[in-house]
């Protein structure tokens, strides 16, 4: 059976979407996401980590590797099968919600105002 | 000289905003602390290169980030994991309010096909999912149902309504303990433990009102600052966690149950030597301490008079109106809690 569709965030989508080309760092994965959305998602520390927890708990990020920097540890976060499915599914789902909109003739004002034209 | 004078500002400007930095890590628990702060200190010192203090949004996020990973909001679980859990902990506040009660007004005299040990068994049932394993949790609860039919019957007891009034919240605590393992966090425990405590600072404080005071004294007196500092905390905490909001407004609504089959004239009358004025702050101690936990959720605000009204006069449902919308309201709040 299919898991199902759980609804995702914005910024939730671009932390798992700035992982897609690799494992990152938490500040690598803040600047990749404002990075990525064009500036629109712009990632607060204390929100990263809490998105890192839930999606961790969730099967869909694991923790990669470990290093000491600056006698700092610093942990780079990479996105599991389970990541990788639903990042797509929701891609998709929002490829078909904007399809619905671009693929559509442009109707004329009348039309979608439910105006009758005026004869000439 | 400049140069040594310039890092040396920079170094002390570093040193400050770590020291800020972990003073806002003490949001989150010691546990937590203990194998992240390390990591998230330096991630906010590359976001706040060469400032002295985090930027606004960055302390916002790491109080709130704090407090959702006290009440394990840190990880995502499906709206209806979510309300049952909010129900083990209505149940659990209900059966604790009964109990406290129960002790605290003396019913055992008033009630005696609930002997004590009866009400002892249900309220351990009703804080045993947050302590022991499903099946304990399980076996506590069929047997304090047990335990208060075949008391009932044994004294042939006459008000049937008490005896509903804590064999369903029972049996829904069993229901809800089939219908999943995730068990409630720990510590909502103090919630239950505030019950209490109010409840015995409710009769310690109570007195009689006199000829020159017309309204009862006592835990009013002590109310009004006490009432503004926990409706701030919980507006805040309901912004975290609904679930407690929802589990403490099914508590409230199940008192207000019971009380609505408990007019005050009766109750006067059951209590020996009660008056009426006594009897009703007693109940304000119980009862209020819900209404301020759940101050964003359901009746909060609206309920207090009403229900001084329905205890004068006996009865009184217009409580439901207000109830209902906030009541969704917080429903809703659970469900963008289950969004990733």
């Amino acid at each position: 059976m299919d898991k199902p569709v759980i609804p995702m965030r914005e910024p939730t989508y671009f932390v798992l979407a700035s992982l897609l080309q690799g494992p990152l760092h938490g500040y690598a994965i803040i600047k990749r996401a404002e990075e990525l959305s064009g500036g629109r998602v712009r990632l607060a520390t204390g929100t990263l980590y809490t998105a890192l927890d839930r999606l961790t708990a969730e099967g869909y990020v694991t923790l990669v590797s470990e290093e000491v920097v600056a006698g700092r540890i610093r942990r780079s976060y990479g996105l599991t099968d389970g990541g990788s499915a639903a990042l797509r599914a929701e891609a998709q789902r929002m490829a078909e919600a904007a399809r619905l909109v671009t693929d559509s003739e442009p109707v004329p004002r009348s039309v979608r105002l439910g105006r009758k034209a005026r004869p000439a | 000289v400049d140069d040594v004078t310039a890092s040396m500002s920079e170094d002390s400007q570093a040193m400050a905003f770590e020291r800020c930095c972990r003073a806002l890590l003490l949001a989150y628990p010691a546990a937590y602390r203990a194998e992240r702060a390390d990591e998230m200190l330096g991630t906010l010192l590359a976001t706040n290169p060469g400032k002295a203090w985090p930027m606004p949004r960055d302390i916002c996020a790491l109080l709130l980030g704090g407090l959702r990973t006290r009440s394990d909001q840190n990880r995502r679980l499906a709206t209806l994991t979510n309300l049952r859990l909010a129900g083990l902990l209505g149940c659990s506040l209900y059966l604790t309010t009964v109990a406290a009660t129960y002790v605290s007004q003396g019913l055992w005299s008033q009630y005696p096909w609930q002997p004590p040990a009866a009400v002892a068994l249900s309220w351990v049932a009703a804080v045993s999912p947050f302590l022991a394993g499903r099946r304990v949790a399980v076996a506590l609860s069929a047997l304090a149902v047990v335990a208060d039919f075949t008391c009932f019957k044994y004294w042939e007891g006459d008000n049937r309504q008490q005896l509903v009034a804590t064999v369903v919240p029972l049996l829904l605590l069993l229901m809800l303990l089939s219908r999943g393992a995730t068990r409630p966090p720990r510590h909502w425990l103090w919630l239950p433990g505030l019950v209490v405590g109010t409840t015995v600072l409710a009769q310690l404080l109570a007195t009689p009102p006199t000829p020159y005071v017309s309204q009862p004294v006592g835990l009013w007196a002590v109310h009004t600052p006490l009432a503004i500092v926990l409706i701030a905390v919980a507006v805040l905490w309901t912004a975290i966690d609904a679930r407690i909001a929802v589990g403490v407004a099914a508590a409230y609504f199940g008192v207000q149950f019971l009380t609505t089959f408990q007019p005050a004239d009766e109750l006067v009358a059951r209590v020996p030597g009660a008056s009426q004025a006594l009897l009703l702050q007693v109940h304000h101690g119980v009862a209020q301490h819900l209404e301020i936990i759940a101050a964003p959720a359901p009746q909060t605000w609206f309920a207090a008079s009403p229900m001084d009204w329905r205890l004068t006069w006996g009865f009184g449902w217009e409580w439901l109106a207000p109830a209902v919308p906030l009541a969704l309201l917080a429903l809703w709040r659970v469900r963008r809690q289950a969004v990733l």
